[in-house]
């Protein structure tokens, strides 16, 4: 099972060395895996091999601020959750980091029960969205064992044609259909002609033509 | 509006008054009018105007008239020219008369003499325009153009006649040619030299005054024709006064020139009437000359009186403009005049004054307890004090800014300027001076001075509001650490198995980062402290030198290029190394981070020292992005920083570090790009 490959990290990006450790000792009494970066950059760097989690981000640091880095994460297509943390938070700053899609800004020194509700939820956002991906994953792998019939036949039977006029369609016997149909729902692995409809939503396949 | 335009009006009317020969210039036709009149007057005064009896003799002489006109009324540069031409018309007449050639030539001379003498005393005067508006004007006019012209003219013909032959009695032929000059200057002179002076076609005015005109000389006319009739005969002398009112009239109305035409037209009747006997009751016994004597007589005192009624009604003109523009001037100023007479207490307060406060004239008697009664009763004092201290002699000038009440129950705020005019005895008689209404420009003042307090407080608080937030910035850090890590060791003491190692870690990091807020706070009253310098005699090449060194690493990340310029063997400064080395480094690093984001590869930075007269100057100069503010000074002010993460405290620390050393820091922008630096220390 992929699930249990997923180890997700909470990475910190602060110039001071202090919040810093403070931040992980805290997320590791509660036994959170986390990883801390001095400049936007290094953590910029460690995102290239992949990163799993959320990214507690401070937003006064010297170099590129942390609206900076949201705003690099974003145009890359990394859609990491993001708390935000500032020692002085106005409210122009935190409506532009929300707006760009932040789940939260706190305010140092933060609650430390705040600070973890953001991060749980946060992972919690991951760990569906990264659920979400798995399961595509696996209907794209499903969808890709299809022969090119089997193919036209399923997008003709998600839009609830009967197998008569599929073959009328596509000039074969209703017989031949039927088997196609068959092989269909068993290698897509669903159950019924609901979830199949719901398999060919997910992925993207038009219910017109 | 309508009454500057009158004013205005009223000037440009008198420029446009210009000297008929400026009109006409040396044109021919001019030449030539006047040529023909001459001849033509002295043809009327060969065959009309010649006194029928022996010595022969013109009961006047027009063409002196004509010619002293033409003279006045001309630049001298043409005078020649004018004399050439009155010869020529003259010598015409000869071929018309039965007199000798040499004799008209003689009298034609001694005539020319006469109007030449007249104009020439008169140009020294001054301008013809004003001769017959004054007292002074007329008496020139009388004493130099009627009496002693013709006498020199008379002298001088007589002589040229006798010379010529044609003369008996020389001294009887004076005195006559002396009378007829005189009245001939008289009755033709003013208006013949106004008609000259005179431009423009005539106006209505001018049209209804000639009608009135007209009908003075045809009652003068009526009257001395009619009234010899009534007389029957009786009083004779008695008539001799009958144009007294006539010339009265003339005087009054029409000035000198009318008194001359009502002269020539009595003359004219009485020449004719006796001379010639047309109306045969010998109104005026005795010869012709006589007649000229009596009227020379009569007619004297009133041109004197027309001038001088002139003369007055000029200044009363000139008053009365003078009185509008000093109305208009007022009103328009909102200022007022008063005049108060220290004596009596009486004050004269100008009408226009008093409608400033709402009232009319007579609704605030000219008394100053009745004026004062009207000055804000907080001002009085002030008002009192200001005008006694200037009343015995304290100050040079009285001027006092108060408030007065207004009708309508506002107060209008008055600047009094005042002067004592009148002293006797080291005692003040009488003070003059203004009020003006200030209130709208005592408004602004205030609204201004609120204006500027409002600022200053809003910039005082958004100063400070801005170094709360820095400080709380520098604070917030430690204390974000402290409980985070006060949380984390609260949570790992809930652990079933204690974790002691990361316990302890995070209570010695609190313990750390505690002392840092402390810091942080001490550091920033340290900002506000005055610093003790630990003075020393120090060269600050090597100073300099320093903060090159500690600067490097930044200025080649940069790619800051750092030339050095430093006068050798400069004298010593006394001052704080350390301190000085941190004004050095701060300004270093300005001049390296502006350039940073400036075009890479021009970037060069220069540091120069010199000495010039016991002062050593520094120049930190930079080809970065300058100053955004249109005062360089901006940029000392406290929380003022250009940097995105700068604190704005840097320049301001350094300058209060120079100063503290004796010296000037101040910042000017470059001809090019960039911004220069200057520290001005004195030699120890």
């Amino acid at each position: 099972m992929t699930e249990l490959t997923f180890v997700p990290t909470v990475f910190i990006v602060d110039d001071d060395p202090s919040v810093r450790t403070a931040v992980r000792r805290l997320l590791a009494s509660v036994g959170l895996p986390s990883e801390s970066f001095e400049t936007a950059t290094d953590f910029l760097k460690r995102a290239e091999s992949g990163i799993t989690g959320c990214l507690v981000l401070d937003v006064r640091m010297p170099g590129p601020s942390g609206l900076d880095l949201q705003r690099a994460l974003n145009a890359a297509g990394q859609d990491i959750p993001i708390i935000f943390v500032t020692a002085h938070a106005d409210v122009p700053l935190t409506v532009r980091a929300m707006k760009a899609g932040a789940l939260e800004v706190l305010t140092k020194p933060f609650d430390d029960q705040a600070l973890l509700d953001a991060v749980y939820q946060a992972l919690e956002k991951e760990r569906v969205r990264r659920h979400d991906r798995q399961e595509l994953h696996k209907l794209r792998e499903h969808f890709d064992m299809l022969t090119g019939r089997e193919r036209e036949v399923m997008a003709l039977v998600v839009t609830g044609m009967l197998n008569k006029q599929i073959a009328g369609e596509l000039g074969t016997t209703e017989k031949t259909i039927k088997v196609h149909r068959a092989q269909v729902m068993h290698k897509m692995e669903a159950d019924s002609l609901a979830e199949l409809v719901r398999m060919a939503d997910r992925l993207g396949l038009s219910s017109g033509d | 509006m309508e009454r500057i335009a009158e004013l205005i009006g009223r000037e440009s009317s008198a420029r446009r008054e210009s000297a008929l020969s400026a009109r006409l210039g040396a044109g021919a036709l001019w030449w030539f009018g006047i040529g023909a009149t001459l001849f033509a007057v002295n043809l009327i005064g060969f065959h009309l105007l010649m006194i029928p009896s022996e010595p022969r003799m013109a009961i006047i002489w027009p063409a002196n008239a004509i010619l002293l006109a033409a003279f006045v009324s001309t630049p001298s540069r043409h005078w020649i020219g004018l004399a050439a031409v009155a010869l020529v018309a003259r010598l015409a007449i000869v071929f018309s008369t039965p007199l000798p050639v040499d004799a008209t030539l003689a009298a034609a001379a001694g005539n020319l003499a006469q109007p030449l003498a007249a104009a020439t005393c008169l140009r020294y005067w001054g301008s013809p325009r004003a001769l017959f508006r004054s007292l002074s004007g007329i008496t020139a006019f009388v004493a130099l153009a009627a009496v002693a012209a013709p006498a020199i003219g008379s002298v001088v013909t007589a002589i040229a006649l006798w010379m010529a032959g044609a003369l008996a009695d020389v001294s009887q032929h004076v005195r006559l040619r002396f009378v007829t000059n005189v009245l001939g200057t008289l009755t033709l002179g003013p208006p013949l030299i106004l008609l000259m002076l005179r431009s423009g076609p005539p106006t209505r005015a001018w049209m209804s005054r000639a009608g009135e005109f007209a009908l003075l000389l045809g009652a003068l006319a009526a009257a001395e024709r009619l009234a010899p009739l009534a007389a029957e005969g009786t009083i004779i002398t008695s008539l001799l006064y009958l144009p007294l009112p006539f010339l009265l009239w003339a005087a009054v109305r029409y000035g000198p020139a009318g008194v001359s035409l009502a002269l020539l037209l009595i003359m004219l009747l009485r020449f004719n009437a006796t001379a010639l006997g047309s109306s045969g009751t010998g109104l005026m016994p005795g010869s012709l000359a006589q007649m000229q004597l009596v009227l020379i007589a009569m007619a004297l005192p009133f041109f004197f009186l027309a001038a001088l009624y002139r003369e007055r009604r000029d200044v009363e003109q000139a008053l009365r403009v003078e009185h509008e523009r000093y109305g208009l001037a007022t009103s328009a100023g909102g200022v007022g005049v008063w005049d108060w007479n220290l004596e009596t207490s009486d004050i004269y307060v100008d009408p226009a004054l008093k409608r400033l406060l709402g009232y009319a004239d007579d609704e605030i008697q000219n008394r100053l307890d009745d004026w004062g009664q009207h000055v804000h009763p907080d001002d009085v004092p002030v008002v009192m004090s200001e005008s006694v201290d200037h009343i015995e002699g304290r100050t040079p000038a009285y001027e006092v800014e108060h408030r007065m009440l207004h009708r309508d129950g506002s107060i209008r705020w008055f600047v009094a300027r005042g002067v004592v005019v009148e002293r006797a005895d080291g005692r003040a008689l009488r003070m003059i001076g203004t009020d003006t209404d200030i209130t709208e420009r005592k408004a602004t003042e205030q609204a201004l001075e609120r204006a500027q307090n409002d600022l200053a407080r809003a910039t005082r608080l958004s100063e400070m509001g801005e170094l709360a937030a820095s400080i709380a910035h520098e604070v917030n850090q430690p204390l974000c650490a402290i409980v985070a890590n006060a949380a984390a060791a609260q949570r790992y003491l809930a652990h079933e198995t204690l974790d002691l190692d990361q316990i302890r870690a995070a209570l010695e990091d609190v313990a750390r980062d505690g002392k840092r807020a402390s810091d942080v706070i001490r550091r920033t009253r340290g900002l506000f402290e005055r610093r003790k310098i630990d003075a020393a005699p120090l060269q600050i090449n090597g100073i300099i030198v320093d903060a090159i060194a500690l600067t490097r690493s930044a200025a080649e990340t940069a790619n800051v290029r750092v030339k050095t310029d430093l006068q050798a063997e400069l004298p010593f400064v006394k001052g704080d190394p350390v301190q000085l080395q941190q004004v050095f480094v701060n300004l270093l690093n300005n001049a390296v981070t502006s350039m940073s984001t400036a075009v890479s590869g021009a970037a060069t930075l220069t540091i120069a020292s010199r000495c010039d007269d016991r002062t050593i100057r520094v120049a930190v100069h930079d080809t970065g992005t300058g100053i955004p503010f249109s005062d360089p000074e901006e940029i000392f002010r406290p929380l003022v920083t250009t940097k995105p993460d700068g604190l704005g405290m840097g320049l301001p620390m350094s300058r209060s570090i120079v100063e503290a050393h004796g010296g000037h820091l101040w910042a000017s922008k470059n001809d090019g790009p960039g911004t220069t630096f200057h520290v001005a220390l004195p030699v120890s």
